[in-house]
């Protein structure tokens, strides 16, 4: 592998600093997923593996917004807007938002729902697949203005323990999961977009015309991505579950034990700048409004000794 | 802090050759001994942490609530407390996936991937069912581990080469604590020794501890400045979850349950342990020497590295490098990556087998080809050796450490063998043949099995001491040494689960079983002492069979029965399964051991389908082995208050106890009339898998050495003998219990007096 310790002590960071303190710690529930329509709507879901949660707010004031009974730990959010959001569990869950109130559209599946994208109030992508709480492999699914229905996947998709994520990238919308699959397309119909590696992949962004990709495991790895192929921009120490674009040619990455890192330069130079961050619970999500607040949350999603709790970190976005 | 320079220390270099110094004042002539030069206060608290070392923790102490060991010699144990581990002594660690790539440490308290097998009350944990993440590790020799704190970090640093500029296919790197270069553990995971023994008191042991002196610049070198990785990996998976912390657990003892007092005298043994003094050597050595430093080993196992106290010959730069595919585990600890290991120390080299973090190797020469990685040009090198350059090269090894032989033993050359009438000795005075038979049975019970000569395919112990070493050869083996044994209650009805015996290791490359879903109970089963099998054997059945009253015929509420075997009256085993010594010795070879004799030999032994041919023990092996227990002496009375114990006997005998426990059995003062009896409670807490038995009957335990043999009943439920009293003593021993529980404390100290002088 790369070896990591030269670049990392190499911090000649030229773009202005990025410095997270702690705003907000739940002690009931971790916070998995962050994302919002606008800088003043932002929404963050986790919650415990029994009942999931969700929070809406920004900077340091959140609501709580009631999760229908349950409905077991939510990964992941995202929406076209204020009133069109959709949250996404374990064991299929699947939450609509209209504006005013969260109604129960969960698939009648084991599998966990791990990323959602909403490219339209009538075109959402969900992904997911085995998780700790059942499931028989990777899975995906669409819903139209009928309702949700099922994405025929093939191999090597078919043969992933699970898709992670899914986003659009240019016209494309792309699926991306276990041991280096990646898929692009929209509707039914998607293609395999070579990987090059066997890591998992486990986050995606648009970013720059392309993707910006983090996986692995163990340690981390980040990838920009087109339709053609994968290009490493930066291997770390930690495994990485976070990223978003920072507007300024740089990402912020995110992992286990705190672990948080910009990208400067990407697909440039690609210097890689540890941040000092305010504890070591798992980071699991980053997201970024430009000229706002950069937010990352996460817990003690890696911690099988009692309740999640959760962690909400908050940046000026430089 | 007391870790201090030693101001007598020769500063004497190593100069160019890949052999030791043997005139360094680190070295020891005999294991156990501390480095030269110390004070008499250091000393002092030396000795004192060699019994902390050596101590049993208890529940009541703070054992659990899980554990692995039960003490630290428990695992560090060849050739004296504070040495290697042996394969029986193996652990794992396991994490979870979620299934999103979050891995979850579903070890002890789910703050340590550290895997153990007991639990206090429980008996034993199940492994997690989603456990994705299996990794082995094999206890370290830590001889000479203290020495290594000297080392400064620029020491270390300057052979790194993350990014193997000079291109000579070997990129150590250095791993971090806290953002100061780790030197202990096979991943380089850990600063301070404080840390490091903290951690594995807290994992293995379930033992709570509060930080010394945590605070790295205060070690005994100091450390270069704190590096932009101080905020990089604060600890992430460190040996203690929060170094700088102290550790709590949630069992009925108060934290900490080890003193500040005892930890540190604890870390002032293991500062100070000193290394084994290498051999002369001799024309093979010098050899092999050159042939280490011509095939590479010596570019990542540095013959010396300079120190505060100067030259430190581990054999080791201490940095953690890649060593192939093949050792990649999915742990990662900071810095060091799944497939990175420490360049492990050599010296004392054979001391250590098995070899390998994982003990994956039996020999030395397997472990230099299992090399791989940045080790495999060093390893090509080797395998192109004739093969007497590579006897050379094992010969310089082994003479690192000074000791032989590489098979692991108990018993030293130059140990004074235990005569007629002392702890562990014959029954009566044996010469000639019968001694010579004697002791190669003695040393057949002592030796160590590797894989290689049918250990396993599952194994409890990999050898007969293992599980009967306390106080001596023969004796009893503590509570981490139970067998785990298990089954299913459903309704009030008993349901087997196949084997009742989950088998504690198994050979490398395999992964234990674990525990069916279904397992209602889980019960231990804590190895006996087999100290006087030989006039347990000599007992007749007929005098036996005289005590039985299985229809209770005489009315006191005592039924004993014996248990016929083949024939035969059994009387070894917590169930009174086994009816010779000789067949003893055969059941536990092949149930703890995985060993097989010839079948024409005992009925109580069988095949295995591990690669070894059966029979693994031959014929003489087994005959000799079989004459070491039908000669074994037994325990030795120890008389400490006569009066107490006089007192005591009274409440014995009135109590009823005699009843079972008989004074003398055919003339033998063995405590026990060795038939079956019901008396454990709690049917359901137990497993009936033997046809024709209540689960609530066990056999009279005898109680002479019943002193070494804590914690006690065979579940070792009770911590102590009152205790065992209260706890294990129902039924047909209802009123015994009842006349005991109405003693005072005074009269209950008197009666353990009692006891514990048989």
């Amino acid at each position: 592998m790369a070896r990591l310790l030269p670049a990392l002590l190499l911090l000649t960071a030229c773009n202005p600093p990025l410095r997270f303190e702690e705003v907000w710690n739940e002690e009931d529930g971790a916070l998995v997923s962050i994302w919002g329509p606008s800088p003043d709507e932002v929404w963050t879901v986790g919650g415990q593996i029994e009942q999931g949660a969700a929070w809406r707010g920004s900077g340091e004031d959140w609501e709580a917004i009631e999760v229908p009974q349950g409905v077991g730990l939510l990964n992941w959010v995202h929406g076209t807007g204020p009133d069109d959001l959709w949250l996404g569990g374990i064991q299929g869950a699947l939450l609509h938002w209209d504006g005013s109130a969260l109604t129960d559209e969960s698939l009648d599946v084991p599998e966990a729902i791990w990323g959602l994208y909403a490219d339209a109030s009538d075109e959402v992508y969900a992904v997911g697949g085995t998780s700790a709480w059942g499931g028989e492999g990777a899975r995906a699914w669409r819903r139209d203005a009928t309702g949700w229905s099922e994405i025929s996947l093939s191999s090597p998709a078919s043969d992933a323990s699970s898709l992670f994520k899914t986003t659009r990238i240019g016209d494309d919308i792309w699926l991306i999961g276990g041991a280096g699959v990646a898929l692009a397309g929209r509707g039914d119909s998607f293609t395999s977009v070579p990987s090059g590696t066997a890591e998992d992949l486990v986050t995606v962004t648009a970013f720059d015309g392309g993707a910006l990709i983090v996986g692995g495991r163990i340690t981390g790895t980040a990838w920009t991505a087109t339709t053609e192929g994968f290009t490493e921009v930066a291997r770390t120490p930690a495994g990485l579950f976070g990223v978003t674009d920072l507007f300024d040619g740089s990402a912020l990455v995110s992992g286990v034990r705190g672990y948080a890192a910009r990208i400067h330069d990407v697909g440039g130079d690609n210097e890689l700048e540890q941040l000092d961050t305010p504890n070591e619970l798992l980071l699991h999500a980053v997201y970024a409004f430009p000229d706002d607040l950069t937010y990352a949350v996460g817990g003690n999603l890696d911690s099988s000794s009692g309740p999640y709790r959760g962690t909400l970190l908050m940046a000026r976005t430089p | 802090m007391r870790v201090t320079t030693p101001l007598l220390l020769a500063l004497i270099g190593c100069g160019g050759s890949a052999l030791p110094d043997r005139d360094l004042h680190i070295w020891a002539d005999a294991p156990g001994d501390p480095i030269a030069g110390l004070d008499a206060e250091t000393l002092a608290l030396y000795e004192r942490g060699r019994e902390v070392m050596a101590r049993s923790f208890s529940e009541p102490e703070g054992l659990g609530p899980t554990f692995n060991a039960d003490s630290c010699a428990g695992c560090h144990q060849f050739p004296v407390a504070g040495g290697s581990g042996p394969r029986y002594r193996d652990f794992f660690l396991v994490r979870a996936d979620r299934g999103d790539g979050v891995l979850v440490d579903v070890g002890t308290n789910g703050e340590s991937p550290v895997r153990n097998l007991y639990a206090v009350g429980d008996g034993h944990i199940a492994e997690p069912a989603n456990a994705s993440v299996y990794a082995r590790r094999n206890a370290p020799n830590a001889m000479g581990i203290g020495l290594l704190a000297f080392v400064p970090e620029s020491e270390i640093l300057k052979r790194e080469d993350v990014d193997d500029r000079n291109g000579d296919g070997i990129s150590g790197k250095a791993n971090y604590e806290a953002g100061h270069i780790g030197r202990f553990g096979v991943k380089s995971q850990a600063t301070s020794l404080e840390s490091f023994n903290r951690g594995a008191f807290f994992n293995q042991m379930g033992i709570t501890t509060d930080p010394l002196f945590y605070s790295f610049p205060d070690q005994p070198v100091a450390s270069v400045s704190p590096t932009l990785l101080d905020y990089l990996v604060p600890s992430a998976y460190a040996q203690v979850a929060a170094a700088d912390e102290p550790t709590v657990d949630d069992d009925d003892a108060p934290d900490p349950e080890l003193s500040n007092e005892d930890q540190e005298a604890l870390l002032v043994f293991s500062t100070y342990l000193a290394p084994l003094r290498p051999r002369e050597p001799g024309d093979a050595e010098k050899a092999g020497a050159k042939l280490f430093k011509k095939v590479g080993c010596a570019d990542c196992h540095v013959p010396a590295l300079d120190s505060t106290i100067g030259p430190i010959p581990a054999y080791s730069d201490l940095l953690v490098h890649d060593m192939g595919p093949d050792f990649a585990d999915d742990i990662t600890v900071a810095l060091a990556d799944p497939s990175e290991f420490r360049t492990a120390p050599l010296w004392n080299l054979s001391l250590h087998g098995p070899f390998l973090h994982d003990g994956r190797a039996e020999t030395i020469h397997d472990a230099i080809l299992m090399h791989g990685g940045e080790g495999e040009t060093s390893r090509d090198a080797y395998a192109e050796l004739s093969a007497d350059e590579q006897a050379q090269v094992h010969d310089f090894l082994v003479g690192l450490g000074g000791w032989d032989p590489e098979h692991h033993v108990l018993i030293q050359p130059d140990d004074v063998v235990p005569a007629a009438g002392e702890n562990g000795g014959p029954a009566r005075t044996l010469a000639g043949a019968e001694l010579e038979l004697w002791l190669q049975g003695r040393a057949i019970f002592d030796e160590t099995v590797t894989v290689d000569e049918g250990l396993g395919p599952a194994f409890n112990a990999d050898s007969c001491r293992a599980c009967h070493q306390d106080p001596v050869l023969g004796g009893a083996g503590g509570i981490d040494t139970s067998v785990i044994r298990f089954g299913s209650w459903v309704e009030g009805t008993y349901v087997g689960l196949g084997s009742p015996v989950l088998p504690r290791m198994v050979v490398p490359g395999e992964r234990p079983p674990r525990l069916p879903d279904e397992t209602t109970v889980v019960e231990l089963r804590q190895p006996p002492t087999v100290l006087g099998t030989a006039e347990l054997d000599a007992i007749s059945d007929v005098a036996i069979l005289a005590n039985e009253d299985p229809d209770d015929l005489d009315g006191d509420g005592i039924s004993g029965r014996a248990r016929l075997v083949n024939g035969m009256v059994g009387r070894y085993g917590w169930k009174a399964q086994v009816p010779t010594a000789a067949d003893f010795a055969a059941d536990a070879l092949l149930n703890e051991v995985g060993r097989t004799i010839d079948g024409s030999l005992s009925p109580f032994t069988g095949t295995d389908d591990d690669d070894h041919p059966d029979p693994e023990l031959d014929e003489a092996g087994y005959e000799a082995l079989a004459f070491f227990l039908q000669n074994l002496g037994r325990p030795v009375p120890v008389s400490e208050d006569a009066a107490a114990e006089a007192a005591g006997e009274v409440h014995f005998l009135a109590a009823g106890c005699d009843s079972c426990h008989l004074p003398a059995l055919d003339g033998v003062p063995a405590y026990s009339d060795l038939l079956l009896h019901d008396v454990a409670p709690n049917r359901e807490a137990l497993v009936d898998q033997e046809p024709g038995l209540l689960p609530t009957e066990f056999r009279t335990p005898p109680l002479w050495g019943v002193r070494d043999t804590a914690p006690y009943l065979h579940n070792g439920s009770a911590s102590n003998l009152v205790d065992a009293v209260l706890l294990g003593h129902f039924g047909e021993a209802d009123a015994a219990r009842a006349y005991v529980e109405g003693l005072s404390e005074s009269e209950r100290a008197e009666l353990t007096a009692f006891l514990r002088s048989l």
